[in-house]
């Protein structure tokens, strides 16, 4: 037990705040493994920054936090978050506008020799020759590295960053998501990462933690969380997704798209992943095209069924369906939750 | 479960972030005691030594009277010409119109005693523009002050018109509106909200003005509440009368802050930048001739009789006295005062921008209500409070600039804030993240952001000091002259020659804060 806390960078354990009526943090308990990657997942308003807040000691709350086995949050205790040794990028990066780059780089290093150290992370983030230039004389994915390079500068033992590409580009977000993880990588640091944006979560984390009104629903890596999601809310969330009602008996579920085994009885919604659904044409069909979107390497049909609901198949760029189409449809995997 | 529609930013409006900080609410509650207790000490000098009224309702009527019609002539023609100069310097393709919107700012650092000297020089038997009677009593007042007060009207209205959607006037044209219907219905509805709330302030201005009524000899409010104040010992007649005033000036601010919050609704700066009216012939004529004349009668004019005045006393061997001391002194009050209002303003500030909340709304409102006391009154109230309850403090200097801070704390309050507004609680978060503690956050991050402000703060103080005189005149040590001081009480006893020098050492001294002031007012 113990050497495996010793082994946790952070332990945030029942952390509830409430801004009056609203509340923003309940029960929050997350683990961050040493070295890992952990995006806090979740739509706006679900308190995700709140919780990064409270982690890196800007807001107050209820619970406790360790970093690294040192209590830093607990009853009566609230080590101020100069003395957290955790490195904070803000969404709007926050560079102080009346420093050069290499001043805002070199705050939160000691007194004495700060210029190699300096000079180490920017060209650590690629942006040596630049340590004069005032922050608003440069572009958005510079002023972002240079937020970083100034959170791991003092070699943070934990690096928090708040929705980190939320200002960048759509063309310069992949590329800039890409370096930010190699050089987090190299830096050896620990890294949380919130964002609302499920694609770059799934993307970028070692480990997703799916938050839902104050409390994480469920903290797994990025494919065993997509593939076996906790309950219906956070399939839906993490993709597409249908929902098929129906009634479990005798350890099956019978749908219009096929039977699955189930444990539970009684009521239940069948969630299905668009690309675990096939479409054939030679059998009794059980449905009619509605529409479909095409992307290229692959298309989205909309399928009616002939009880009502509509599922979605993703296939390959062909064959074309026509809209009205009979069809028989199949699911080849899904997911059960018990309803209500 | 009930998470209500939370932001994903954090709240605007929440408990104390950090752990701590009551120290700005105490540095802050200090800075607002005197805006506090002078009202209350007010109060009690009134009521406090007996209940029959101290001045005969006939006599508080007629003053109310003329304080009103004043009041209400100098708003309307001050608003009339503000309006014109606001709109022809932003809407109309002028040759040097950011000069003409500059210029037909500047006559509001001319103080009100200094233009009324000027109309009383300029005019007279030995008046050196014309030799007609001296316009004394309402005429001279009304001229006076709306000439001088137009520019506060004209500094409102100028965000107000940058914040109009050109889109709004260029529908209606396009729709076949003709200019002037254009303007009527469109424009002036618009700038309902910056019309009124300027107006209310020139109103404000004007039942507060001691310098030019005293100097014309019109009888309102103020110049009574000197006259008794002067004349009798029992200081009741005086606080009582200032009791009334102060409540007057209340109402105006109450109605103006209603409308300036709409003002502050409107005021989201349009995308597309503005074409400007391609004004030709006799209407460009007309324009130019129309600004010319307004900045010559409020600089050209005072300046030119002054500096002639000067000029004749000089060779006619009159005594126009060494006024080196006199600028010392104003220099110094000035200077120090102004240190002390940043500094006092500087929590205030931090509490208002980094604290919002129903307190920091308290602290505000205060502040506010203690700028828009007329000065005559809140130098009654200080003498009464000092005699009363602060002996040691009665005519020191040190009195002198708490009362200073205490007035002008707004204007460095507001310039603070521009800046801490700009400068995001980010910037400090990141900085305790970075490993440095509460203090040395203050002194590496949010002061240096906050220093444009804090001087833009200072210079404000520093011209509204070297202005001020009710207060001064009340509150100020034995002897201790000033060049406002001097002004007055020269041009009170007829030394008109001695009041012109003064002056135009004052309007010289007052440049450099002046352009600090206006270079950031007029900035788009």
């Amino acid at each position: 037990m113990s050497s495996a806390t010793d082994r946790l960078a952070i332990r945030a354990r029942d952390l509830t705040r409430s801004f009056g009526a609203a509340v923003a943090l309940d029960h929050f308990s997350l683990d961050v493994w040493e070295g890992g990657v952990v995006t806090i997942l979740g739509p706006s308003g679900c308190g995700k920054t709140t919780a990064l807040r409270v982690i890196a000691g800007f807001e107050n709350a209820g619970g406790s936090v360790e970093i690294h086995g040192r209590i830093v949050l607990g009853p009566g205790v609230h080590v101020p978050p100069e003395r957290r040794r955790v490195g904070m990028v803000f969404q709007d990066y926050a560079l102080f506008p009346h420093m050069t780059v290499a001043g805002n780089v070199a705050y939160g290093l000691p007194r004495g020799d700060r210029a190699p150290r300096v000079g180490e992370v920017l060209e650590l983030v690629g942006l040596t020759g630049l340590e004069g230039r005032m922050p608003n004389e440069l572009s958005g994915g510079q002023q972002q590295r240079v937020a970083l390079a100034r959170a791991l500068a003092p070699k943070p033992e934990v690096i928090l960053l708040d929705e980190p590409f939320s200002n960048l580009d759509a063309s310069l977000r992949d590329r800039v998501r890409r370096e930010l993880r190699t050089i987090l990588t190299e830096a050896r640091t620990t890294a949380v990462f919130v964002t609302h944006d499920q694609e770059e979560a799934l993307a970028t984390s070692d480990i997703v933690a799916v938050m839902r009104e104050g409390r994480v629903l469920q903290a797994d890596t990025p494919g065993h969380l997509y593939s076996n999601p906790a309950d219906r809310w956070v399939a839906e969330f993490l993709g597409d997704a249908d929902v098929l009602e129906s009634v479990a008996r005798d350890g099956r579920v019978d749908t219009p798209v096929g039977a699955f085994d189930t444990d539970i009885r009684g009521s239940v919604s069948v969630v299905v992943r668009p690309e675990n659904v096939q479409i054939s044409l030679g059998e009794t069909p059980n449905a009619v095209v509605a529409g479909s979107e095409f992307f290229g390497h692959d298309q989205l049909v909309t399928l009616a069924l002939n009880e009502g609901t509509r599922v979605r198949a993703r296939i390959g760029p062909r064959p074309v369906y026509r809209v009205g189409q009979p069809a028989r449809v199949r699911a080849t995997d899904a997911r059960i939750f018990a309803r209500g | 479960m009930t998470a209500g529609p939370l932001t994903s930013r954090r709240p605007e409006v929440g408990p104390v972030r950090h752990p701590g900080g009551w120290g700005w609410w105490v540095a802050a509650g200090i800075a607002l005691l005197p805006a506090l207790i002078l009202p209350i000490s007010l109060l009690f000098q009134v009521i406090g030594t007996g209940t029959t009224l101290a001045v005969p309702p006939a006599r508080l009527a007629e003053l109310m009277f003329n304080t009103v019609v004043l009041g209400v002539a100098v708003t309307v023609t001050a608003v009339a010409i503000g309006l014109a100069t606001a709109w022809m310097t932003t809407r109309v393709a002028l040759p040097l119109r950011k000069g003409w919107m500059t210029l037909a700012a500047l006559p509001l650092v001319v103080p009100s005693y200094v233009a009324a000297l000027s109309l009383i020089a300029a005019t007279g038997p030995s008046g050196v523009l014309v030799e007609i009677p001296t316009p004394y009593g309402f005429v001279g007042s009304w001229l006076v002050l709306s000439v001088f007060t137009a520019p506060l009207v004209h500094l409102t209205l100028i965000p107000g018109l940058r914040a109009i959607d050109p889109a709004t006037e260029e529908s209606a044209t396009g729709l076949g509106a003709s200019r002037w219907r254009v303007f009527a219905t469109v424009t002036l509805p618009q700038l309902k909200p910056a019309l009124v709330s300027s107006g209310l302030l020139v109103g404000l201005y004007t039942i507060s003005d001691f310098g030019a009524v005293s100097l014309l000899r019109y009888d309102t409010f103020t110049r009574a509440i000197y006259t008794l104040y002067r004349g009798q010992i029992d200081r009741r007649p005086s606080a009582t009368l200032s009791l009334i005033l102060m409540a007057l000036a209340i109402g105006i601010l109450l109605i103006e802050r209603r409308y300036r919050a709409r003002v502050a609704l409107h005021s989201r700066r349009p995308r597309r930048a503005r074409t400007l009216l391609p004004l030709t012939g006799w209407a460009r004529a007309t324009s130019i001739l129309a600004l010319a004349f307004y900045t010559l009668v409020a600089l050209g004019l005072p300046l030119a009789v002054m500096t002639i005045t000067v000029i004749r006393g000089l060779e006619s061997d009159q005594i126009v006295g060494s006024l080196g001391a006199e600028a010392f002194r104003s220099l110094g009050v000035a200077l120090i005062a102004a240190l002390v209002t940043v500094i006092l303003a500087f929590p205030v500030a931090m509490v208002i921008t980094r604290r919002p909340g129903r307190l920091s709304g308290w602290v505000e409102s205060t502040m506010w209500g203690a700028y828009s006391l007329p000065h005559i009154t809140v130098g009654v109230a200080a003498v009464g409070f000092a005699l009363t309850w602060a002996r040691p403090l009665y005519q020191t200097l040190i009195y002198l600039v708490i009362i200073y801070g205490a007035i002008f704390l707004p204007q460095a309050v507001g310039a603070a804030q521009d800046s801490l507004v700009r400068a995001s609680p980010d910037l400090e978060d990141a900085s305790r993240g970075l490993g440095r503690g509460p203090v040395a956050t203050l002194v590496r991050v949010t002061v240096p952001l906050a220093v444009p402000g804090l001087v833009a703060g200072a210079a404000l103080v520093f011209l509204s000091v070297m202005k001020e005189l009710p207060a001064t005149l009340l509150l100020r040590p034995n002897g201790f002259e000033t060049l406002a001081i001097r002004i007055w009480s020269s041009t009170a006893e007829g030394f008109v020659t001695r009041g012109s020098a003064a002056s135009l050492v004052l309007l010289a001294v007052s440049i450099v804060p002046l352009f600090l002031v206006m270079s950031r007012e007029l900035s788009d």
